[in-house]
Parts: structure tokens; sequence; C-alpha cells
């Protein structure tokens, strides 16, 4: 098994107690595949003596779904599997994406969330796509949420998750974009700004001053740090859902943002509420 | 929400990019008349395989199509989607300023998104070490270029965007997210289809586990040897019905159902049970009976393996007489991200202009397939619905229906 899948499948692990129908559960994964595994299977094909004297067993590995295709095969999930590969904004696709099967009935669960590995080739074509960024140390790793109906969840929920969008950012423009995306969707959802206690960007430009200049700066104030874990890319806003998860003392019933920006043109938020008391923690 | 009470779905727009034709005439015409899309392939320096047939898209000009985003920028798998909605948008008649500020949903799936790209890479690298690789190629590379190109294209302002990797259903499943973000009524119109590009490492990798034929398709032929691998894009204009009567658009069909299932079994083989399963979900969505499907455009790949456990699901579905069930691939190749999207087209202009497309290359019926698979050539009859099956790697099964749209009706 390759990196990329041996992430997914040992993390969905954790979640299997949870489970109660696997064969209706689903799983969305944030994914963009295994770039080394490709990159070394057609260089192999450009230097051997025959084109094709290559490694059968690593061909399913060069597919973006293996991973989701490996989770669900070792654990027997055989509801709607899915995956989304939109970058950094991998993790939050996939709560859209998640959502959507839920409400239409097509899965009774859902393990989602977004996977990343470490690697040279990844390491290079980062640098090589834009050197005079500063560079940051990479990290990998895999997050799944299992995404239930709240009338129907198997537990006591974590948060609530109010709504996912995403927005094509014209190239340089994700401020202005961001901004009006973010105050749209507050208004959706009737959350006022100060209701939002924390607020966690990804660390593009631009990103940052968008989110201030809708909240204010108390929200991003209260951002855990992720530098611990590095620059996971594809997992990279999965990563930031779990951080604010781990924040200590949310006031009932408030709400969090994270926000993300991929450089190859696409931004997404998704607003959270955490449970209003805990008699509702109890129901 | 399921099919019976939520807002019905309509096709009103195609865009399509294939090796046997650009544009829904061209498209309507060859798919109709079967016309084949195999020949040597150019794209890449295939010297060393004993055979290298393939359906490759020639002379494809994206500055033919693009009006905003110039073709050096993107990808050749994001040319192909990015041209294929700009058809699909003027097939559909949409008013470029209002489709601007209108809620879409932009849903393309791909196999290999910028591999394309990727394998020129790593010949730059083997070239001139990694320092080599250059930036215009990098930036090219990751998938989620294939929707974002849609949207820049396009001028799409409030659009969401979601590049789907599953592979070789990934088409049927950009669809499905369609249907089901129009029923819900969170978006006012989807563009959603599937776009993929041909490079070395996808043929590499069928090559090498010994599926690729030597030099055409033949589905559900007792001697098939497998499949030609493809590229292209389609993209489907999707609205609500109350949408498309209020701007009085064509529509070629209506969007009844969709079933998502995982096989859970294997990396590569596919099973009967998964795919059976994933077809009667779809049934149920749509709420059509096994007996009212007209045709099946099935995944039909042309290998052993695929036809025959593909066709033993239908069996199991549709009991011992299936509606006719024909392979695209005969003609269009595999088309990986695109292939269920270019099937869905066809079935969407199969079910507008009353025919059923054949499955050419046709010598010999297998036995072990037992389906009528409309050799050869097309048969002119009134279609009212289209089952349109899509398969993948990691048992990843995806299923459409599509109906004649009558206004009021059922």
């Amino acid at each position: 098994m390759d990196r990329v899948s041996g992430f997914a499948v040992t993390t969905a692990k954790e979640l299997l107690h949870r489970l109660r129908e696997p064969a209706e559960t689903g799983v969305v994964l944030g994914c963009t595949g295994a770039v080394q595994a490709m990159r070394d299977f057609t260089r192999t094909s450009l230097l051997a003596e025959r084109p094709f004297y290559v490694d059968p067993s690593a061909v399913p590995n060069g597919v973006m779904n293996c991973a989701a295709g490996q989770t669900a095969i070792w654990h027997r999930l055989t509801g709607p599997n899915a995956t989304v590969a939109t970058g950094r904004t991998s993790g939050l696709s996939a709560l859209a994406y998640a959502r959507r099967l839920l409400s239409h009935k097509r899965a009774g669960a859902v393990l989602a969330g977004a996977v990343e590995e470490y690697s040279s080739m990844r390491a290079w074509l980062e640098f090589r796509r834009d050197a005079s960024a500063t560079p940051t140390p990479l990290g990998e790793g895999c997050v799944l949420y299992l995404v239930e109906q709240a009338h129907t969840a198997s537990g006591a929920p974590l948060v609530e998750l109010l709504g996912v969008t995403s927005r094509v950012h014209p190239a340089g423009d994700v401020r202005s974009t961001l901004r009006s995306s973010l105050r749209e969707e507050l208004e959706r959802h009737a959350v006022p700004p100060r209701r939002v206690w924390v607020a966690c960007p990804s660390g593009a430009p631009g990103e940052h001053e968008a989110v201030a200049s809708v909240l204010g700066n108390d929200a991003l104030g209260r951002a855990p740090s992720l530098a611990g874990v590095g620059e996971t890319g594809t997992a990279s806003a999965a990563f930031q859902i779990a951080a604010i998860l781990s924040l200590a003392g949310p006031p009932p019933g408030s709400v969090a943002l994270v926000t993300s920006v991929d450089p190859g043109g696409l931004l997404s938020h998704a607003l959270l509420r955490f449970p209003a008391s805990d008699a509702e923690h109890s129901a | 929400m399921s099919g019976a009470t939520a807002p019905r779905v309509v096709v009103t727009g195609l865009g399509v990019v294939s090796a046997i034709g650009s544009g829904v005439a061209e498209f309507t015409d060859a798919v109709r008349s079967g016309r084949s899309g195999a020949r040597p392939i150019t794209l890449f320096d295939t010297t060393g395989f004993d055979h290298a047939h393939g359906c490759e898209v020639v002379g494809f000009d994206a500055a033919r199509w693009l009006r905003r985003l110039s073709p050096p920028e993107l990808g050749r798998a994001a040319q192909f989607s990015a041209a294929a909605s700009r058809m699909a948008v003027r097939d559909a008649e949409l008013d470029p300023a209002v489709l601007s500020g209108s809620r879409v949903l932009v849903s393309v799936g791909t196999t290999d998104g910028g591999s394309h790209e990727l394998d020129q890479l790593v010949a730059e690298e083997i070239d001139a070490g990694p320092e080599g690789m250059s930036h215009t190629l990098v930036r090219k590379v990751p998938a989620i270029a294939l929707s974002v190109a849609v949207a820049r294209e396009l001028d799409l302002r409030r659009a969401q965007a979601t590049t789907l990797g599953t592979a070789c259903s990934a088409g049927n499943y950009a669809i499905g997210e369609g249907l089901d973000a129009l029923r819900s009524g969170e978006i006012d119109l989807a563009l959603c289809g599937g776009a993929d590009a041909m490079c070395r490492r996808n043929f590499t990798g069928f090559y090498r586990l010994g599926l690729i034929a030597p030099s055409r398709c033949q589905p559900f032929d007792a001697n098939r040897q497998g499949i030609l691998t493809g590229e292209g894009a389609g993209v489907l204009v999707l609205e609500r019905e109350e949408s498309a009567v209020r701007r009085g658009a064509r529509v070629y069909a209506e969007v009844l159902g969709l079933g998502i299932t995982c096989d859970a079994y294997h990396q590569i083989a596919p099973e009967r049970e998964g795919i059976a399963r994933c077809m009667r979900l779809a049934l149920d969505d749509a709420g059509v009976e096994p007996g009212g499907i007209d045709f099946i455009s099935a995944h039909a790949t042309g290998t052993r393996l695929n036809d025959v456990t593909e066709s033993r699901a239908i069996h199991d579905v549709f009991g011992p007489c299936p509606p006719p069930t024909v392979g695209l691939k005969s003609m269009l190749g595999h088309t990986m991200g695109a292939a269920s999207a270019l099937s869905g087209a066809a079935c969407a202009l199969a079910i507008a202009h009353g025919f059923i497309p054949p499955t050419i290359n046709h010598v010999e019926s297998d036995p072990e397939c037992a389906v009528d698979c409309v050799p050869n050539h097309a048969v002119s009859t009134t279609v009212r619905t289209a089952q349109s099956n899509g398969l993948a790697f990691g048992g990843n099964n995806a299923v459409v229906i599509f109906g004649a749209y009558e206004s009021g009706g059922e």
C-alpha cells in the first residue's frame, strides 16, 4: 500500500467503532494522489530498456482515488466513495460533498476529510511553482471526520456544520473575493460577525486582511497555530478544522470560521457552530 | 431529497471535445454514424511499445473556443474542460452577463488531472535535474485547474468549483453533484462533466496490465482485446425545470436519477454485486422500473473482465432480456474522467434525436455477455429513458439515468 492510502486507511480505523452501518457509510476524501509514485512510474518508463518495464502493482497507486478506494476495501465501507481534488481547500470541499450525500440520503454517515504525503517530488514541485515564496516546512498526514445528520447522530456532536462554500478567485484578487463571499455566507446563516469566536485562515496573501475586514481581529487572535504540522497541502484545511476543535473553552453556541486559499485559483470557507449547551451534549 | 419529490432537473446545453468530433453537431453525427476515433498515438513518443493506438483529439485548437483565457496558460485537460464549457454555455444560449452573476456549480471529474504535463516535467527532470522543471508546467499539474479554468473562462463570479478525482466514473459523480445541488436549491445552474488528456503514464499503466487492445476497442465482442485510451471532455448544462421554462430553453433531456456505490472489494477488478446495487439505487432515485429503461450506455471498456462482470450485473437487475446495451468506448476510446460525461451527453442526444448509438467494431457476440450491443449501426427509435453506467478503479460506481422531458408530465 502506498503512503497516502496507508494514512487514510489507518485514520479511518479510529472511527470504525462509531459506525452503525458500514454498508451505508460513505467516504469522501480530499486527495490529489501520490505525486512521487506518479513521477517514479513515468521516469521508469522513460529510462527502462522497454517503456513498459514498469511495476504493475504501482498502477492503481497512480490514480487519485486510490486512497479512498483502499479505505473502503479495508473497512468494507460500501456507501458512496468520492475523491475531491481541490488542492489546499480539499478538506472543505469534502465536507460540502459529504453534506450533500447526507441531505439526499445517499449515505447514512460519511467519513470525510483529506490526506497528504511528504515526498521529494512534492517538495520540488512546491519549490519550482513559486521559488520566490517563503519556504515553509512541508508536512503530511490525514484528518477524517465522522459526519452525520444531527437527528441521526451516533453520539454528541463536536460541532455543527452551518455552511461551507467555495469561490474561484480571479488571479491576484483573493481579498475582495473572500470578503464578499464571507459577508454573503454570514448573512445567509444569520450569524452576526461578533458571534464568530475564532477564525482560522490558511495563511495565503490577502486572506488575513479579508477576514479581519469582516470580523475584526479578536476571532483571528484566537486562531490556533498550525506551525507544528507544517504545510500539509491537500490536508491543510482538514488540519485547520482539527486545530479549531482542539481549542479549549469555546463559548456555547459560538461560531468558528475556517478559510482556505489554493494558489490554483480556489478559495473556500466553512462556518461551524459549537454545541449550544451541556444539555444539548447529552441530547 | 429523493427524485420523487425534488424539483425536476434538465439538460439544456452540451459541450464536447472528443476524437470523433467536437461541438454538439459533429458529436451527434459521429455517435449516430458510428465513427471511430482510433489511430496511432502521436501525443507522446511510443517507441518501444508493440502497439500504441488510441483515440487522440487531433488538431484541437483551444483558441477556436476560448474567449477569455489564453490556451498556453492552461494544461491540455484544462483546455478541454474550458473549451467544452464554453461550447455548452453557447449551446444552452445562456446570457453571459446573467451567467456571470448566477450561483453556478462547476464540477469536473478527472482521472489524471494535469498528468499530461507531469509527464513532461519528468522528462525535463531527466534532462536537466529537478531544477530544470519549468514553472509554467508545474502550475498546470494540479487537478484543481480543470474546474477553475471553467469558472475563469466564463467569468463566473459566484461559482463554487470542484474537481472530482474519482477516476473513470468521475464524470457521473460530477453530473450527480450537479443534480443534488440543483434539487436542494443551493445553486441556479450546474456545469458538470469530465475531462482528461492522454498521457504516457496512463497508457503505460494499462499497457503493463495487458489491458490495451492492439488497434480497436470491441466491447461485448467474443474476441475483444482490451481498451484504447482516449481523451476529451464532456460538459452538461443542468438547471431546474422552472428556470429552463422561464427562459424558453431547449431541453435535451431530464436527469431522472443517480446511484453511487463502492464495491469495497478490489482496487482494479469490478464486482458484480456493487455494480448491480448501484444500478438499483439509480433506478429507485429515478422512479423508473428496470423494464422502463430503453437502452444502457454501459461502461463497457472492452476488457475481458469488465464486460462480462458488467453484463452479469445488468442481467441481475434487468433479468434475462435487458434493454439494448451499447459501448461508446468502441468509438471514443476510454476517455477516463470524461468517459461518463461523454456517455451522458450521448444519452441526452439519443433521447432528443430518437436513436440508440451503436457499438462499433463488432464481429462476434460474446455469449458470456449476452447483451444486444446494437452492433455497428445505430437504431432509429423513440428513446424515453437511457441509463449511463460509470465504473472505476477503487470500485467507484456511479450510474445516471436520463429521460425524455415532457412539460408537466409524470
